[in-house]
Parts: C-alpha cells; sequence; structure tokens
C-alpha cells in the first residue's frame, strides 16, 4: 500500500533521510515512534506528497505522492500537527469538503462529532484547538480514505479527548484502511497501534508488531536484583523495578510503550538481537 | 475521471473556495467602494469636480493597485504551513486550483471592480455636477453650464492614443498576473518582492537594449521603435535604416500585448505543481 524505497530527503543542507526504506500495508495501525526532529512528520509529509524525495521513490496505492493527482488526493488524508480549518461553520464543511472524498459518510463524521463532544453550532474559528483538532480527526476518519496519516494527533486534547480519540480510532480501522500515527506521546496510543516504527537520525531503529514484541519479550514488575541484572532494560519505579526480559515461558505481559522505547534508543542492538534469533 | 481537469471537481473547488472567502470578498467590496467615495467625496470638496481626467485616473490607479495587491494575495495560502498543506491537499488537480484561483482573481474581481466603479461613480458625479451647478449660478457666470459625463474606460477618445484605456487593461492583466506568479513563488513579503524583481528585470533589460545591443549593432539608434536602427556616419544622420521583418515587429508587439499575461499565468501553474510544503 505505501512503499517508501531508498528515501533521501533533506532541509537545503540539512540531511533528514539517507536512504529510507519502509513497507506500510493496509489493516494496521502504524506507531511512528522517534525523538522530536528525527524526521516523522516529514516522512508523513512525502507520503502525502507535500514534500517530494531527492532521491529514492515513495509508492501509495500505486500513485507518486509528488504528483499530486486527484485520484491520490482522495485516498490520503493528513491531519498534521498545525493545522488549518477555514472560519465555517460545520454545516458549510461538509457541504464544501466532503464531497472531494468520495467514500466520505456524513453519519459517521456526526457520530464521531458526537462520541468527541463538539459543539455544532459555532464557527469551526470560534472552537478551541481542542476542538477544532477532533473536527479535523472526525473528518479525517469519516472520509474513508484508504491512508490515514496523523502527525501528533493527541496533541492539544485533554485526558478525557484522549481518552476518546483512543475509542474512536480502535473503532475506525478495517482491512482496506493503513493508519499512520506519528507521535511522541507513546502513552496515548500504547493499546491502539499494532506495528511500530521507530526512527531515528533518519534511519528505521526498529520495526516490529505489538503481537511480536509481546510475544518475545516480557514487560513486568520485579523486586529481585538477578532479573534487574539480567534484563534486557530496566528502570526503578515507585513499584519496584519495571524491567523489560526475554519472554522465554511465552508469557502475557502488557506492552509498555514508553519503556519499550526506552530500551530501544539506548540499547537498541540487544533489542534488535532478540527479533533478529 | 481526467486527473488533470474535471468539471465536477473545478465546480467543488468554487463552492469552497467561495464559501471560505465570501466574508473576506465582502468586506473587500465594501473597502474599495468606501475608498472611491472618500476618494470623489475630497475631489468634490477640493478639486474642480469628476471630469473624466479624474474619474480615468481614479479608476486605473485603483484598478493597478488593488488588484496587484490582490494578484500578490491570490496563493498566500502557500505562505503559511498550515493553510498551505490544507490547499495542497485538497483533492483537486493542480490546474484546477490554478484556474479556480484565477477564475476569482483574475475575472471576478475585474468584473467586481469595474462593477464597482460604475455603481460608485454616477451618483457621486451627479453629486458633484449639482454641486458645480449651484457654484455657477452663485457666480452667475457668462459662460454656459457643461456637466461632466461618465468615462468609457474602454475607449479613450477617437484619433491619436484612441486604443490607451484597451492597451491600459492589457498592461494591468500582465502586470497582475507577474504578481500572482509571485504570489507563488515567495512565501513573505511577495508584493515587495515581484516589485523588485520586476523592477531588476526591467533594469536589466533596458540595459540589455541599451548597452549590449547598441554595442554590437554598427553606429547609429533606434528609430521608430525598438526594430529599426537608424545608421549613423561619424555622428551624422544617414537614411539607411536596417529593419527587422514585419513579422518580428508583429511578433513583439503581440507578446507584449497579450502574451505576458498567459505566459504568467502558465508558469504559475507549474509552480504550483512543484510547490512543497
Amino acid at each position: 500500500m505505501i512503499s517508501v524505497n531508498n528515501l533521501h530527503f533533506a532541509y537545503k543542507r540539512k540531511p533528514v533521510f539517507t536512504g529510507l526504506s519502509l513497507q506500510l500495508q493496509p489493516g494496521h495501525i502504524y506507531g511512528l515512534l522517534g525523538k522530536n526532529g528525527t524526521g516523522k512528520s516529514t516522512l508523513l509529509r512525502n507520503i502525502s506528497g507535500l514534500l517530494f524525495p531527492r532521491k529514492g521513490n515513495i509508492e501509495v496505492l500505486g500513485h507518486n505522492p509528488a504528483e499530486r493527482k486527484p485520484a491520490f488526493l482522495e485516498e490520503v488524508f493528513m491531519v498534521p500537527e498545525e493545522f488549518y480549518l477555514p472560519n465555517v461553520k460545520m454545516d458549510e464543511l461538509l457541504k464544501y469538503q466532503a464531497k472531494f472524498y468520495p467514500k466520505f459518510s456524513v453519519e459517521q463524521f456526526n457520530r464521531y462529532v458526537r462520541e468527541f463532544d463538539i459543539p455544532t453550532d459555532t464557527t469551526l474559528q470560534e472552537m478551541s484547538y481542542g476542538q477544532k483538532k477532533k473536527v479535523l480527526i472526525s473528518f479525517g476518519l469519516a472520509s474513508n480514505t484508504s491512508v490515514l496519516l496523523m502527525d501528533e494527533p493527541t496533541n492539544g486534547l485533554d485526558i478525557m479527548s484522549k481518552s476518546q480519540f483512543r475509542k474512536v480510532m480502535a473503532g475506525a480501522l478495517d482491512e482496506s484502511k493503513c493508519i499512520v500515527i506519528s507521535t511522541h506521546q507513546v502513552k496515548d496510543l500504547e493499546n491502539l497501534i499494532d506495528r511500530i516504527t521507530i526512527i531515528d537520525e533518519g534511519r528505521i531503529l526498529f520495526d516490529q508488531t505489538t503481537e511480536n514484541i509481546t510475544r518475545k519479550l516480557s514487560f513486568r514488575i520485579s523486586f529481585e536484583g538477578d532479573d534487574v541484572t539480567n534484563a534486557l532494560y530496566s528502570e526503578s519505579s515507585l513499584k519496584g523495578n519495571a524491567i523489560i526480559e526475554l519472554n522465554m515461558y511465552e508469557e502475557d505481559s502488557k506492552l509498555d510503550l514508553e519503556m519499550l522505547y526506552k530500551a530501544i534508543v539506548t540499547n537498541r542492538d540487544k533489542i534488535n538481537a532478540v527479533f533478529n534469533s | 475521471m481526467n486527473q488533470s481537469f474535471s468539471m465536477n471537481r473545478w465546480g467543488l473547488l468554487m463552492g469552497k473556495h467561495w464559501s471560505e472567502n465570501r466574508k473576506k470578498y465582502t468586506l473587500g467590496i465594501i473597502a474599495i467602494a468606501s475608498i472611491m467615495l472618500l476618494w470623489y467625496g475630497f475631489m468634490i470638496l477640493v478639486g474642480p469636480g469628476l471630469d473624466k481626467d479624474v474619474q480615468a485616473p481614479t479608476y486605473f490607479v485603483g484598478l493597478f493597485i488593488i488588484g496587484c495587491i490582490y494578484g500578490s494575495l491570490l496563493f498566500a495560502d502557500l505562505a503559511e504551513r498550515t493553510r498551505g498543506i490544507s490547499y495542497l491537499s485538497v483533492p483537486a488537480s493542480h490546474l484546477e486550483k490554478v484556474l479556480c484561483n484565477l477564475f476569482f482573481g483574475v475575472l471576478i474581481f475585474f468584473v467586481a471592480y469595474l462593477a464597482i466603479f460604475y455603481i460608485v461613480t454616477p451618483p457621486m458625479m451627479a453629486i458633484s455636477n449639482a454641486v458645480r451647478e449651484t457654484k455657477w449660478k452663485a457666480e452667475g457666470a457668462g459662460y454656459p453650464f457643461v456637466k461632466f459625463e461618465l468615462v468609457n474606460v474602454f475607449k479613450f477618445g477617437k484619433g491619436k492614443g484612441e486604443d490607451l484605456f484597451y492597451g491600459l487593461h492589457l498592461a494591468y492583466f500582465a502586470i497582475q498576473s507577474a504578481f500572482i506568479l509571485g504570489s507563488v513563488y515567495f512565501s513573505r513579503f511577495s508584493f515587495i518582492k515581484t516589485v523588485i524583481v520586476a523592477l531588476l528585470l526591467w533594469l536589466f533589460l533596458f540595459m540589455f537594449v541599451a548597452n549590449i545591443l547598441s554595442a554590437i549593432m554598427p553606429d547609429g539608434n533606434y528609430f521608430n521603435g525598438l526594430t529599426n536602427w537608424r545608421l549613423m556616419n561619424n555622428g551624422t544622420v544617414t537614411n539607411k535604416v536596417i529593419m527587422l521583418p514585419g513579422w518580428v515587429e508583429t511578433m513583439v508587439e503581440t507578446l507584449f500585448k497579450y502574451g505576458f499575461a498567459p505566459l504568467f499565468w502558465v508558469i504559475t501553474y507549474f509552480r504550483l505543481k512543484e510547490k512543497e510544503i
């Protein structure tokens, strides 16, 4: 569905990607993680055709995104971190924008608006940042595009809204869609994403399904000194030592995305060795 | 569906553009009418009244200044990342986007400006005539009272220079198209930057014609236009003239009259295609 091959990209003389390759398939919610400035947003903008690769190529649903053909744009919706919505009422937004997306569902949009508790009687400019963002997310989901790209979607959302976001997103995926969520707020998406891709310095640092991660790694709290010593990663907490260790006995454990992220950033080779073995 | 131009998509784009900008356009129309009223009021109070020598310059100076400022804002969305992403992500082709902006920025603006001029000018001219007539009666002047008439902005008069207004309109469309192109090229201060670039190009052209071409040509000077070169002999004018073929003169004249606006619109289209945000 999305194929990124040997992507090279630079802002003037500052290189961001030097040979990044990535394949994304439908039916998954991908979590694109990484530190600030590692190129997460740049990658999404390359995929959506807003930036063009300097070398290498990107193919989305058989289209070259850089051509920005209507057939491509109808199938790709981007929720940017900083976004613009026109100063119109919601019904006008639907009247004039929704028709551009052949699979747009007004019923779905209204359902998301209700779930997000967005007021419908004000213009978009009168809404708060969080409300506007929820309108854009609702619109993006109701567009039913095959590719939905979300850049830091939970930024600016309050606690209730983040919970609503997770609920809405959980019901939004189907076999024909590919959703890519870029974030550094990993806790917000813990139970949502089913494949984690970590980018650092323009390279893929880690790329695994959550199923594979919990099959090979175990996340738990331990009070034993030996466990900490033998762990792939550990950090002390008020409850004891949180550790990541090899899942030798295929036990079920709850994926701690934040800890996994820190483990990969600090001890990448050790973690990757587990998945390559 | 056609990926370059679809009437249905273009119609949707026009509807979207209108719904998002109608308040701005309405305010703009009110502002232009108000400025024109104030100016006419000023001229009635301190000037000789609204004769054709006031009406025509008012029309053309306003058209050039407001039209060029508006032209330089036509693609202002691209100057701001959030608006630019929203604009480029709309599922319509680059051609449809350019044609939509040209429709509103060139055609609708011109028609609206013309309409404002012919709505505001007649009543103000009537007031001007009434004021003058009152003065004329009070002065008991021995000359007949001549009412000022409404100017036809498409017809200067008869005889020499009768196509002046026609030429000014052509020049306006050419210059405005340069500002439209500037609005795609320059992210910030596009109006000022376009003015600077245009002046530099004009200076270059002037230097090229005055210095470089003159240096290549034999002793002489331009005569009756830029396509005739009158030879001189030791500072004395001869009766020998080097003339470029008639079709070259026609071509250059046609290019200057009709070529620049479409040329700049086409470049705007290609520039939009390669725009990255």
